[in-house]
């Protein structure tokens, strides 16, 4: 029945719909609006992909190719369905005429965008925001269940997401324009979670595109079918299903849909901030806002740069194995990991939701498509402060005309901008910090091994404890007044804890956890005993080894930066 | 009719503006002075006025690119474009012009014209070539309809990057090879220099962001070769004067040049140093600048380098 689910989408029967009330956001009309918006995305990337000299042969032989080949390989309801189609197409393309082809491009992309467009059901989104995560926290630590189902106080799941930044200002711009939320890229688990933290804080739902493994988790998948997430099939590998994705983005935002969307493209495998972000559905956004300008429709969009910040990573020691691999390429949709393991989320939510605060969301400044901040009432400031409009970065000759070289530039303006906005908007977590004092050590002292001689030195180093607090004493102060200075963000637990407390908080939350503890305490001393998990969440303060290096440590902190340029 | 604005009235204001003149642009000046040279150009004194035209060029020495860019701002918005001519990168951490322009007002539309352009040269229209470096294809047009000409070719490319610091370490060569003109290197010895500072150019393009192969191209190279061919320009006339044994600010006096040239050498050692690069040309005129070594000291170093070719770490 659960192979069923995931097929196909569930959806609650449609009578008794509620009625959405005059101003609601536009996702909570979305069903009216989706077969529109089907048919305007197809028109578009059909003159795109299609235009008047373009090789029809050639685009949907290619089409077919990968596509007969994907289906064969895939051999369930979704082959079942649409392999006719296309073996008819490889049989009869010969024989077809200009016309039929161009038809036979049309119905090809009109299946993709209506398998991309997702489904809003507001009971759904109610039940999900409410119950929901009371439910799932319950699942997961069975003696608590009554309270979390019936109790008043605030629930696991309340204390154990700690969310920040600036959620009032963002609640009056969605009211002026478009939020896109931007945020960086670690597990599956983000967009649920932010789906959730963007409830919380009483902001509009948001459309989104989630891979289509994350269907194949029943429950997750009911949810993602009814919350307006769209379906990205990572295993497709026909060119112009890329275009269908970025169409179906950019309608959606020119729609003023509040949308989100990771630039990273994937979950950042090294565990790094991101550092290069994949250009195609930012390009959407900047596109999104030229296209509607040079129509007359002046309604400003607002990108929200976001990080979301774990103790814990689910899926840490696959992403950090894969990358050691160096074949993130390769495995770009890895299937079997932690997240498809139903006891590991348990193993993870179990240890999470004894801490306060093991995850946070900032959803930092908002800036306009041009990388200039906005004020409360949604106008961009220039940087003398004074007022801007952003209409004139779309101008040729006087008026607002589109034009996607340029707003290709500026989308990679944007792109490199995000990189820099995220270093300063990441919260620095316990773990993180602890990982990069003990990694640092285990740098220093195997001087003669390279990244991957010193993956294997398992359980093989110790250091005293009063010298890893001592470093871990120094290091806090200074990401402090980096924090001051505006270069970065720490955690509450970081910022009013002692060292000691720090360093316990670490070991204990990867124990339990992760397979092998990452470090431990032994009489005394504290052991490494899985390196790579260490530089997984060390990996995150890369940016900063230079700031926190003190004479000792220097060039052990030099190449550890090094590892940044080497990616 | 179209329109151009210029920053500067010095010498490559000038020439922009002469040759701006001649592809049939109406011209605006923006200067502090009274007077312009040039029959044809309005002479503006206030931005708002220059801010009429959406192409404009900052023609000004870098150290005053940011004052100027700050007082500018508030007369701009998304439609201006700016174009650099300056060498140099004058802010903290080895910051390029471009990022200065895009910090300090709300341009985003930037691009940065480097390559063996001499102000002279522009002005007499004699057989040039110049670069502009911009991910605004845009930009490269309207420049290449503002100045540019059967005489003047214009490239483009997206490394905005690599074109400015390619132009920067260029500026830190032409030094070095005033030097060693001064103290009678000939041929050989200029063409070593020239390769071992294109090895490390490289390696110093590609630290702070740029790819190396524009290093390679009229940004760089061809800027290099123009250097040698004897085009005399104010660094080169800069480190001949300094190995003629006159201080830093009576060599840059007589040259004609702003110490600009000088701190870069010293930013760019600073870096490679801490990134562990390999740069022995900057190390040494950091090193003469600060007076640890006589000019001919450095020369000989750098000549006594190695190659270490052209691998990454």
């Amino acid at each position: 029945m659960f192979r069923f689910l995931s097929e196909r989408p569930l959806r609650l029967p449609s009578f008794l719909h509620p009625v959405p009330q005059l101003g609601a956001p536009a996702i909570f009309t979305f069903n009216e609006e989706r077969d529109d918006i089907v048919a305007t995305v197809t028109r578009r990337v059909a003159d795109e992909v299609g235009g008047e000299s373009a090789d029809l042969e050639y685009i949907l032989n290619d089409a077919a190719f990968h596509e007969i080949r994907r289906l064969e390989a895939q051999d369930d309801l979704e082959a079942r369905e649409n392999l006719p189609f296309f073996r008819n197409l490889v049989r009869r393309i010969g024989r077809m005429s200009d016309h039929e082809k161009r038809r036979a491009l049309d119905m090809m992309l009109e299946h993709m965008a209506r398998d991309v467009a997702g489904n809003f059901d507001e009971r759904v989104f109610k039940f999900g925001s409410t119950i929901a995560p009371r439910l799932l926290t319950g699942l997961m630590q069975p003696s608590s269940l009554p309270s979390e189902l019936f109790g008043s106080g605030p629930s696991a799941s309340q204390r154990l997401l700690t969310i920040e930044g600036a959620t009032d200002k963002l609640r009056k711009l969605e009211r002026i324009g478009t939020l896109v939320y931007v945020p960086t890229h670690s597990s599956n688990l983000d967009s649920i979670l932010l789906a959730h933290a963007i409830d919380r804080v009483k902001l509009s739902p948001v459309v989104y595109g989630a891979g289509k493994n994350l269907f194949s988790n029943p429950i997750i998948s009911f949810f993602m079918h009814n919350l307006g997430a769209y379906r990205v099939d990572r295993r497709i590998q026909v060119r112009a299903y890329k275009s269908v994705l970025k169409a179906y983005s950019q309608v959606m935002i020119e729609r003023n849909y509040h949308s989100l969307f990771f630039p990273g493209g994937t979950r950042s495998r090294s565990g790094m901030i991101e550092q290069r972000l994949k250009l195609g559905l930012l390009g959407s956004v900047v596109q999104a806002f030229s296209r509607n300008y040079a129509r007359g429709v002046e309604r400003p969009i607002f990108l929200v740069p976001t990080t979301i910040n774990y103790e814990l990573v689910l899926e840490a020691e696959t992403l950090i194995e894969d990358w050691l691999k160096e074949s993130g390429q390769a495995r770009y949709i890895i299937e079997d990991d932690e997240f498809s393991q139903i006891e590991r989320w348990a193993a993870f939510f179990r240890k999470l939701l004894r801490l306060h605060s093991a995850c946070v969301v900032r959803f930092s400044d908002p800036i306009d498509p041009f990388c200039n901040p906005v004020d409360e009432e949604g106008r961009s400031l220039a940087p003398g402060g004074g007022i801007l409009d952003p209409k004139s970065y779309t101008f040729r000759d006087g008026r607002p005309v589109e034009d996607p070289l340029r707003d290709r530039a500026y989308t990679l303006d944007l792109g490199e901008y995000l990189v820099e906005r995220y270093r300063r908007e990441t919260v620095i977590m316990t773990t993180q910090l602890v990982a990069h004092i003990l990694f640092r050590r285990l740098v220093l002292e195997s001087p003669n091994h390279d990244l991957y001689g010193r993956m294997r030195l398992r359980g093989e180093l110790s250091f005293p404890v009063s010298l890893i607090t001592e470093e871990i004493a120094e290091a806090r102060d200074r990401l402090v007044s980096a924090m001051h200075r505006g270069e970065t963000r720490v955690n509450g637990f970081i910022r009013s804890e002692t060292p000691e407390r720090i360093l316990t908080r670490a070991i204990e939350l990867w124990s339990g956890y992760h397979k092998n503890p990452a470090a431990r305490v032994d009489r005394g001393k504290v052991v490494i005993d899985d390196p790579p998990l260490l530089l997984y969440y060390q990996n995150r303060l890369v940016p900063f080894a230079e700031l926190l290096a003190t004479e000792e440590t220097a060039d052990a902190a030099l190449e550890i930066h090094a590892m940044e340029a080497a990616r | 009719m179209k329109k151009i604005g210029i920053i500067g009235a010095g010498g490559f204001g000038l020439a922009i503006a002469r040759a701006a003149l001649e592809n049939d642009c109406e011209v605006r000046v923006w200067s502090r002075r009274e007077t312009i040279a040039i029959e044809g150009v309005r002479l503006v004194h206030s931005f708002s006025e220059l801010s009429e035209t959406t192409l404009i060029y900052v023609a000004i020495p870098s150290p005053h690119v940011r004052t100027i860019a700050e007082k500018l701002a508030p007369a701009l918005d998304g439609r201006h474009r700016l174009v650099h001519v300056s060498r140099g990168l004058p802010g903290p951490g080895l910051m390029t012009l471009s990022e200065v322009l895009r910090t300090e007002t709300p341009c985003r539309r930037v691009g940065a014209l480097a390559g063996p352009l001499v102000a002279e040269e522009l002005a007499k229209r004699s057989e040039s070539s110049a670069i502009v470096g911009t991910r605004f294809p845009e930009i490269v047009d309207a420049v290449r309809l503002s100045i540019g000409g059967a005489r003047l070719r214009i490239e483009g490319t997206e490394d905005i990057r690599g074109v400015e610091i390619a132009s920067a370490v260029v500026g830190v060569l032409s030094v070095a090879l005033g030097m060693a003109t001064a103290l009678g290197i000939g041929p050989g010895g200029q063409a070593y220099l020239s390769a071992r500072g294109m090895e490390e150019g490289a390696l110093l393009v590609e630290s702070l962001g740029g790819r190396p192969r524009t290093l390679f191209g009229l940004a760089g190279f061809a800027d290099l070769v123009a250097v040698v061919a004897g085009d005399n320009r104010p660094e080169w006339r800069f480190g001949r004067e300094l190995a003629l044994g006159h201080s830093k600010s009576l060599a840059a006096k007589n040259a004609g040049a702003h110490l600009e040239s000088i701190s870069m050498a010293e930013r760019l050692a600073e870096h490679a140093r801490k990134h562990g690069i390999h740069a022995p040309i900057c190390e040494a005129l950091a090193k003469t600048f600060g007076g640890d070594y006589a000019p001919a000291e450095a020369i000989e170093r750098i000549l006594a380098t190695r190659g270490v070719g052209i691998v990454k770490r």
